[in-house]
């Protein structure tokens, strides 16, 4: 043989480690499922939030939203007002009254960024502004909490105030 | 009397309308939900409930019935078709997974045959020289 018996044992096994890798990687396997919520700027970049608004005037915001849970899902972002230690958990929503909100599906893998404009009429320190991501159960048509949320301390003033 | 009548069956007639399409939107998305998780590609639809949802949230509730409706027909015709795209589907994978599988054996049966014949063909223009023993020259 030209080929030495060895060499063609090693040449072998590299083609061998080389398919059977291939082959993993062609089976399709599961997902690993998470929701993405995340708070933008007006220029719907990360930063350059507001700290101090006007009551009475818009705040302009943007929410992003991912879905990865291997499959399209009806999602609902909704706006409410906290306070500093009011705010939800991984658990439970924030008991409030919804100021905002914005429902849409997003298919696997895919994001939105949504514009955010809410008025703020009431003045008050360290106003949690919260956004909690809800996601639709098609069975029974009723929202879910996902336990994602997303909040902005503001201190709402009156205008003219220093 | 007459017009609180009709006020009442316009009422009634509009609610049983947002009903229904509620009822087809919450069937078109569990739908939407299953075939996606198998795979099947419903890029258009889910654009499509999205600006129906739109719609609804500009109180123009007649189109977006329209359009969940219309979006509904495709999911199920999609959703009748789901067996053949998995069997399809599983074949593409079984065939691709069995060609890589299929690849070293073939590669240790052929690679010694075909190196063989390149070894041959490079050197076919070679001559076969008889050489004296106490002769140095090559």
């Amino acid at each position: 043989m030209i080929i030495d018996d060895e060499v063609l044992a090693v040449l072998t096994a590299i083609v061998t480690v080389a398919c059977v890798l291939a082959a993993a990687l062609t089976v399709p396997r599961g997902v690993e499922p998470f929701l993405a919520l995340g708070l933008l700027d007006e220029k719907g970049k990360i930063g350059d939030y507001p700290t101090r608004v006007i009551a009475g005037e818009p705040v302009k915001l943007h929410v992003f939203v991912m879905n990865h849970l291997g499959k399209a899902v009806m999602l609902k972002v909704v706006g409410k007002l906290g306070s500093r230690g009011n705010i939800p958990t991984n658990s439970t929503p924030l008991n409030s009254t919804p100021i905002w909100s914005y429902e849409l599906i997003l298919e696997h893998n895919q994001n939105a960024t949504i514009p955010v404009q809410v008025t703020l009429q009431k003045e008050g320190l360290n106003v949690a502004l919260v956004f909690e991501l809800w996601t639709l159960n098609a069975t029974d048509g009723t929202w879910v909490y996902t336990g994602r949320w997303n909040h902005l301390y503001l201190n709402v003033t009156k205008a003219g105030a220093p | 009397m007459k017009y609180t009548l009709g006020l009442l069956l316009f009422s009634i007639l509009l609610a049983a309308s947002i009903v229904y399409s509620e009822g087809a939107f919450l069937e078109a998305l569990r739908l939407l939900e299953e075939l996606s998780s198998e795979g099947v590609d419903v890029s258009f639809q889910v654009r499509e409930l999205n600006r129906a949802l739109e719609l609804y949230r500009g109180n123009l509730t007649a189109e977006a019935g329209a359009i969940v409706t219309r979006v509904l027909q495709q999911l199920t015709e999609l959703k009748r078709e789901l067996p053949t795209f998995k069997f399809w589907k599983w074949l593409d994978v079984g065939s691709r997974v069995a060609i890589l599988l299929a690849i070293p054996p073939a590669f240790y049966y052929f690679f010694p045959r075909l190196y063989a014949l390149a070894w041959a063909y490079s050197r076919r223009n070679w001559l076969i020289k008889e050489v004296k023993k106490n002769d140095n020259r090559r």
